[in-house]
């Protein structure tokens, strides 16, 4: 009996000891209802994609690998993926593609986390909601413009729910651009036009996207969907706003410069900017070097050949670099911030668009601007298909090294099958101009289908 | 410590005698105050005369055969002191009024004879035996012990021999030392089913347990030389897998009892040293472990400080551990201290290994005729880029990397003192003991382990109060490089050589990466480990007992990575980064109990109550310092001139239980056990804290029953069975909280947060469902042991760390999933003392396992991330793969079965082959024969596997600047050849998306079965016991291998690490034993 009651009175007091096992958060981390309950956090956690892009090395990444698979860059490191991006011969375990998947659908989660909190939040700002719900959407359409553009169709996620998101198909590139499109234009309606520090004042530092921004990226979607007089229309809003062409060359990828319009903060301790740390050449280039034949494609007067790309002799070897990022490491302060966008690409996509609709002196305007910087004469009188051409051809010189452009311009204007034979002969199948989807992918979620080829 | 006075005596006057000495107080009222080093007798002689009126007589030969004395006495009486002068000395000395002769010794004195003596019959478990039968040799004398084990004479003869002998024990003659309390320790001659063991909260025997249990003792641990005690329960241990991770020093043991309980994580058994839940996972920081893998924190305890393992298995035995008993319970306890003389014994060894086999790739031949076909085949031209095997590297080089870059011989000593002893009431130990092995890359590195341990046992002289506290202390350090080498065995038979002129690392202009690089890229990881605990017990009435369990673990790491500029090529401007880690987890647990245990006739009933109350706390903090001025200060933070936070945690897991076990013996026939228990854990979210846990346990002894009492054969057989929920709760902490977590660096000057996981706010418990049933047989006087158990497991609500795809932003959330796995299998196990003379003893032990493991049911599968892993009906331990079906003999490439018939081999169709990884059947065989003054014993272990990932994890395709196994020279060279091995190729003609598939393919697993002498030993002794001196009992010196050899067809480096890792190593010791008392 004695024992009955020294067995119940534990049982007792073991009950009486729930709160034994109540515990509070870490105190090194935060919950979610507290980020969001607060400006100043809420904004921290809108700060943290941007930081986490440039930690991943994202701007860098954009830069070389659709280079290698283009024709802007030749490989020289002896790792098996790199390899076969360089030869088109992916395989879908390649760890590079898996690589660009996985982070932009990471920051896609962050974004839609930062959108669902700031919606839910009843404490924060009025301005400040508003503000990061345009960042976020804005986010969000930057990464799937990327991925479609890398993949084809791709899930469209839209919110944090692991449930749905782990059994998303994959959806047809049309519907992915118009979610890009909604997205961008319910950013270009919420963002503010001056840029903004981590208080949400003015500030000179454009390290968060603007309403310029959305716009910019705006543009690229239309040229992409073919849409030229909403292309126009988006370039010329960007056009409008309070940025120039800067003349001296060796002063466009300094940190805020005027013709910048969105920009990373470096986050990596000893670097200036990722983009310099990892492409400027000191030795026998062990990732990449420029590919001989752009180098040699350039005029000889032209300005960015001469102040854009660099080289560097080991052995009695020449190897090119892309010079356009000037510090590789170790600046006492920081110079320079890696570039998204910035306003000479506005220009040539205008003049793209412009002639396509017909507008030919606008669009000989656009593109003579960028080539006068450079240093080249200015063009007149052409039209139609050799216009258009002088136009991409003029990307190419301008826009080398930057966000995997050259690779994307060759698949939107279909110039790939043209173009990549010549130089990857029978390496090039046209199945090559998509990326395989991630085979560890695929085994995690059965309703992803391969693309051909893979 | 604790001793008496009387065991003080003892202890210091016969073991630390050649460090000090110690004299009992009576005799002459005169004392002397003395300190003595190394002085001659007539020195101390004088002394003595110069502060007393004492003289002594001798002459100057005699007095020359003395040894010079050292000895330290504070206020001691003469006579002690000239027992102190003449202890071992060739002198004798008489005292005649004030005069002391000293004369050359001729007989020993005899000493003065007491009559009485009192004493107590114990087992070496230090447990009291009654009914055990005294004699005296010279007088005939004779008596029983009693209930406590003790006994008492009178009027001892002046020489008197003690012969002890009993049904149940090894009789023995003892020297009685009369006028103590004498000990003796007998060996009980029981039956391997009367042997205790430690069990939740208790201990018990196979002849009465109703639950599954398996024990390792010490002299089972002390035949392997082994650093992680995890290794000795391989081949050991029906039911459990032991899987050594790599051969490196320091490298984590995976085990794994009774399947797989739980899809994809958390199979790990609780493991429990002392009474205190003890992480087996390894610490895993956030800058990664050395070679590869990770350190497992069980290295801090040193295997010879374990007296023994026990390995619960079913319901009956796990259910009270509750909520974390799911994959089975490991109890380690920690040596104690034994009554009996004081005793010091001291253990060395030394030895050598080398990993057990190599594979075989091709030579510089016949690798250049590869990488020139695959260009040929390519219709391409090499180029400095793309080949400069071929074109820049001398092509008449040769190098076997695997003999360069593990081919050299690792070293292992381990060195371990112990001294122990203690009185009836109180017993203490207390040991030392270093551990340090190599590793057999080039360069310095390794790991070493030194451990301190003590324990003292106490209880009140009624017996009402027992007390016992232990604590261990390590220190453990490991360096190891960054990166495993073994991966570098691809490299080129051509490739350059390792070092340039001047001496420094040779880059060859930056076309290849230089193997040793790796060896200058460190990790070191330094853990010390404080494991404390205290067990009290206080008798409130006959029967009725409350204890206490309490203890405190601690775990301080700190972790080192070292990358200076010598791991890169210089010319590509490298920097140095070091990163850091500090780390600790603290384990605090407190477990009041009460114990009821009462006979009644031939019946035993005793209930068993409890709770326990823990809380372990974890801190970790990684940084990186970059920005180094000199490579001599990376394991400096402050010389780094920036410096980032990597990681930060601080991190609380909290537990709580009240369990309660009833037990009932009746008759020695009819077993019952009833567990009970309610658990909550702080790692689930409000709604799902508690949940309870319990199981019911019988058996029944029919060799107890009367129909069995008449025949010989059967000496035991007992049937038994039990059924019971028990629950896992290894998901990490705070997974149901939305947390988001700083950056390492901030973004326009604000610190940023980021999500961190995946968070699911109502997660529950997994329930695994035990069921149990045995049959356990004796023959020829338990001679012959045979155990047959049946268990049937199922695991349902299974908890998960979900894989999820990166559309979801994460890689993984923990949630529950509608599935049930069955785990299901036979377990054998077979002892025998095949041979029991005189000369001669046998014991042979066997052990056989057969798992089968089913995925009962799944729902949704087919839409889940599973839906490539699993099939419902097949075991967990499958693969889908494609089916190879040869080469093509027209393309030279890989062809695969198009199981959907479209046309094209691709992972949403054709990924339909099922290739079952796991084991069939495994276990282990033992063979020890003690003959004379030799010992010899055996273990093999072995496995059948017969499908494993083969060499192709490590190796791309044939063709590739990559060297290759010799079988690739069989490869397609023109149409119409029929063979295994694809056409060399670097790019084209399809021939890299078929070996990708290849490698995705059933031809990418192979038979991995094998049979491993795992550990063999030959000892031998030195002096026999009976022409000793007198203070050595045992002097042993052995040889102890282990993995000596392998019989295997696995086509990789190791059936047991696979292809990726360091194999195991053939470890081959030599050393000594010695103990004095």
């Amino acid at each position: 009996m004695k024992l009955f009651f020294l067995y119940i009175t534990v049982i007792i007091s073991i009950t009486s000891c729930k709160k034994f096992v109540d515990i509070d958060p870490p105190t090194t981390q935060l919950v979610s209802e507290t980020v969001f309950a607060k400006d100043q956090t809420a904004i921290a956690a809108q700060l943290a994609i941007y930081a986490r892009m440039e930690g991943d090395g994202l701007v860098y990444q954009q830069i070389i690998y659709p280079g290698l698979s283009a024709d802007e860059f030749s490989n020289y490191s002896t790792g098996i993926f790199s390899i076969d991006l360089a030869n088109n011969n992916l395989t879908s375990e390649n760890s590079i593609v898996l690589n660009f998947w996985t982070n932009y659908y990471k920051y896609i989660y962050q974004a839609n986390a930062v959108i669902e909190g700031v919606s839910n939040s009843a404490t924060i700002s009025e301005t400040v909601r508003q503000q990061l719900l345009g960042e976020s959407r804005f986010v969000r359409a930057f990464c799937h413009y990327y991925l479609t553009s890398l993949f084809g169709d791709i899930p469209i996620v839209r919110n944090t729910d692991y449930r749905i998101n782990s059994q998303l198909s994959r959806s047809p590139v049309t519907t992915v651009l118009d979610f890009i499109e909604q997205d961008l234009m319910a950013a270009i309606s919420l963002l503010s036009t001056s840029y903004l520090d981590a208080g949400n004042l003015p500030s000179t530092e454009k390290v968060r996207p603007n309403k310029h921004t959305a716009q910019a990226l705006l543009a690229r979607l239309y040229l992409l969907k073919g849409q030229w007089d909403k292309a126009e229309e988006s370039a010329s809003a960007v056009l409008s706003g309070n940025y120039q062409l800067i003349s001296n060359l060796d002063n466009v990828f300094l940190k805020n410069s005027n013709e910048a319009i969105w920009q990373l903060q470096n986050v990596v301790p000893g670097y200036n900017s990722y983009p310099g740390a990892q492409l400027i050449l000191t030795t026998t280039p062990n990732v990449v070097a420029l590919d001989t034949n752009l180098v040699k494609s350039f005029v000889a007067t032209d300005k960015r050949r001469l102040q854009w790309v660099k080289s560097i002799t080991v052995s009695g070897r020449t190897y090119y670099y892309p010079f356009k990022y000037k510090v590789r490491q170790n600046a006492s302060s920081i110079t320079e911030y890696s570039m998204i966008f910035r306003l000479s690409e506005l220009f040539l996509l205008r003049a793209e668009a412009r002639s396509r609709l017909g507008d030919l002196n606008g669009a000989h305007a656009d593109l003579n601007q960028i080539r006068i910087r450079a240093g080249l004469p200015a063009l007149s009188g052409l039209t139609g298909t050799v216009l258009i051409d002088s136009i991409i051809q003029e990307r190419k010189f301008e826009l080398f090294a930057e966000s995997g452009d050259r690779w994307l311009t060759l698949k939107r204007t279909g110039e790939v099958n043209n173009v990549l034979p010549l130089i990857k002969g029978s390496n090039w199948n046209s199945t090559d101009a998509l990326y395989p989807i991630p085979l560890a992918e695929i085994l995690k979620n059965n309703q992803l289908i391969q693309n051909p080829g893979y | 410590m604790l001793l008496t006075p009387k065991w003080r005596h003892r202890f210091l006057r016969k073991v630390l005698l050649l460090v000090f000495l110690f004299v009992s107080l009576n005799g002459l009222t005169q004392t002397f105050t003395f300190s003595f080093q190394r002085a001659s007798l007539a020195k101390v002689f004088a002394q003595i005369e110069q502060r007393s009126d004492y003289r002594f007589l001798y002459s100057e030969e005699v007095l020359a055969l003395g040894n010079p004395v050292s000895f330290t006495v504070n206020n001691a009486p003469l006579d002690s002191i000239l027992r102190l002068c003449f202890y071992q000395q060739p002198l004798g000395y008489s005292m005649e009024g004030k005069h002391i002769i000293v004369r050359k010794k001729i007989i020993e004195k005899p000493v003065p004879l007491a009559r009485e003596l009192r004493g107590k019959v114990v087992n070496t478990e230090n447990e009291p035996l009654a009914g055990i039968t005294i004699s005296i040799k010279q007088s005939g004398m004779a008596m029983a012990t009693d209930v406590h084990g003790e006994f008492y004479f009178m009027n001892l003869p002046a020489k008197a021999t003690l012969l002890v002998t009993g049904g149940e024990i090894v009789p023995q003659e003892v020297e009685a030392s009369p006028n103590s309390y004498q000990l003796i320790v007998v060996q009980q001659r029981m039956s391997v089913l009367d042997e205790t063991f430690v069990i939740a909260y208790g201990k018990s025997n196979k002849r009465s347990s109703t639950g599954t249990i398996s024990s390792v003792k010490k002299s089972e641990i002390s035949k392997q030389p082994v650093h992680n005690i995890l290794s000795v329960l391989a081949g050991r241990v029906s039911g459990l897998q032991v899987t050594t991770v790599s051969g490196a020093p320091g490298s984590s043991i995976n085990l794994q009892l009774r399947g797989i309980n739980s899809i994809a994580n958390g199979s790990d058994p609780m493991i429990v040293i002392d009474g205190i839940p003890y992480p087996s996972q390894a610490l895993k920081g956030v800058i990664g472990g050395g070679a590869g893998t990770s350190s497992s924190p069980l290295n801090t305890l040193n295997p010879s400080d374990i007296e023994s393992i026990e390995i619960l298995k079913d319901a009956d035995a796990t259910a009270i551990y509750g909520s974390r008993g799911a994959n089975g319970v490991i109890l380690i306890s920690t040596v104690k201290g034994k009554a009996g003389k004081t005793s010091v014994s001291a253990n060395f060894y030394h030895g050598f290994g080398r990993i057990t086999r190599q594979m075989e790739l091709l030579n510089t031949r016949d690798y250049l005729i590869m990488r020139r076909e695959a260009f040929a085949n390519d219709g391409a031209n090499p180029t400095t880029a793309n080949a400069p095997d071929l074109l820049l590297w001398d092509t008449t080089r040769q190098t076997n990397w695997q003999s360069v870059l593990l081919g050299n011989t690792m070293h292992s000593t381990d060195a371990k003192v112990n001294v122990s002893g203690g009185s009836e009431l109180t017993q203490f130990v207390f040991g030392l003991g270093y551990h340090r092995e190599t590793t057999v890359f080039p360069g310095d590195f390794g790991d070493n382990r030194k451990t301190t341990n003590l324990n003292v046992s106490h209880q009140s002289a009624d017996k009402r109060f027992q007390l016992s506290v232990s604590a261990t202390f390590a220190d453990y350090k490991n360096t190891l490089p960054q990166q495993d080498l073994v991966s570098a065995i691809t490299l080129a038979p051509n490739s350059p050589k390792l070092y340039s002129s001047d001496g420094s690392l040779n880059w060859e202009n930056g076309t290849w990466t230089n193997p040793l690089s790796r060896t200058e890229a460190l990790f070191t990881t330094q853990t010390t480990n404080l494991i404390s605990n205290i067990s009290a017990s206080y008798k409130l009435r006959k029967g009725l007992w409350v204890k206490f369990n309490g203890g405190y673990n601690r775990l301080d790491n700190y972790d080192h990575s070292a990358t200076p500029k010598t791991a890169f090529n210089p010319a590509s401007n490298p920097v140095s980064t070091a990163q850091f880690g500090n780390k600790h987890i603290s384990t605090l647990i407190g477990e009041p109990q009460f114990e009821y245990i009462n006979r009644f006739g031939e019946n035993e009933f005793s209930a068993l109550a409890g709770a326990t109350f823990q809380k372990t706390s974890q801190y970790f903090l990684y940084q990186r310092g970059t920005g180094y001025n000199s490579d001599a200060l990376l394991n400096s933070l402050r010389a780094a001139s920036q410096v980032s936070v990597l990681s930060e945690g601080d991190l609380e897991y909290r537990y709580i239980g009240i369990f309660s076990r009833l037990k009932l013996d009746l008759k020695r026939k009819y077993l019952f056990t009833f567990t009970l228990r309610r658990d909550g854990s702080s790692r689930y979210g409000d709604e799902n804290r508690f949940s309870t846990f319990g199981s019911i346990g019988a058996g029944w002894v029919f060799t107890n029953e009367k129909l069995f009492k008449k025949q010989k054969l059967l000496s035991f057989g007992k049937l038994k069975g039990s059924a019971g929920i028990t629950g896992n709760d290894q998901i990490g902490d705070y997974r149901y909280l939305n947390l988001y977590t700083t950056y390492t660096s901030s973004y326009l000057n604000s610190t940023v947060f980021y999500p961190e996981q995946l968070y699911n706010p109502v997660f529950g418990w997994e329930k695994v469902r035990k069921l149990e049933g045995s049959l356990e047989l004796g023959f020829l006087n338990d001679r012959l042991l045979f155990t047959l158990n049946y268990y049937h497991n199922t695991t349902s609500n299974q908890l998960v760390n979900y894989p999820l795809p990166g559309t979801t932003g994460f890689s993984a959330v923990v949630k529950n999933i509608p599935a049930v796995i069955q785990n299901t299998g036979f377990e054998m196990e077979l002892q025998a003392k095949v041979l029991q003379t005189k000369r001669v003893t046998w014991n042979s032990s066997f052990n056989i396992t057969f798992p089968r493991n089913k995925l009962i049911s799944f729902e949704n599968l087919s839409t889940s991330s599973y839906a490539n892993r699993y099939v419902i009906g097949e075991p967990l331990t499958i693969a889908k793969r494609y089916k190879w079906l040869g080469v093509n003999p027209a393309t030279g490439n890989h062809q695969f079965e198009d199981f959907n018939r479209d046309g094209f081999i691709s992972t949403s169709g054709d990924l339909q082959q099922i290739v079952f990884t796991g084991q069939r059947y495994f276990g282990g065989m033992q063979h020890s024969i003690s003959t004379g003054r030799w010992e010899f014993s055996v273990l093999c272990q072995f496995a059948s596997v017969p499908n494993a990932t083969n060499y192709l994890t490590a190796f791309l395709r044939p063709g590739l600047l990559m060297n290759q196994p010799v079988a690739v020279l069989g490869r397609w060279q023109k149409p119409g050849d029929i063979t295994d091995v694809q056409r060399f190729a670097n790019t084209t003609g399809g021939s890299n998306t078929a070996f990708t598939n290849y490698r995705q393919s059933d031809a990418a697993y192979s038979n991995a079965s094998f049979i491993r002498v795992k550990n063999a030993v030959i000892s031998f002794t030195v002096f026999r016991p009976n022409k000793q001196p007198k203070m050595l009992k045992e002097f042993n010196v052995f040889l102890k291998a282990n993995n000596l050899f392998t019989i295997t067809r696995y086509k990789g480096l190791d059936p047991e690490t696979l292809t990726l890792l360091m194999p195991p190593i053939r470890l081959v010791t030599g050393g000594f034993q010695i103990t004095f008392k």
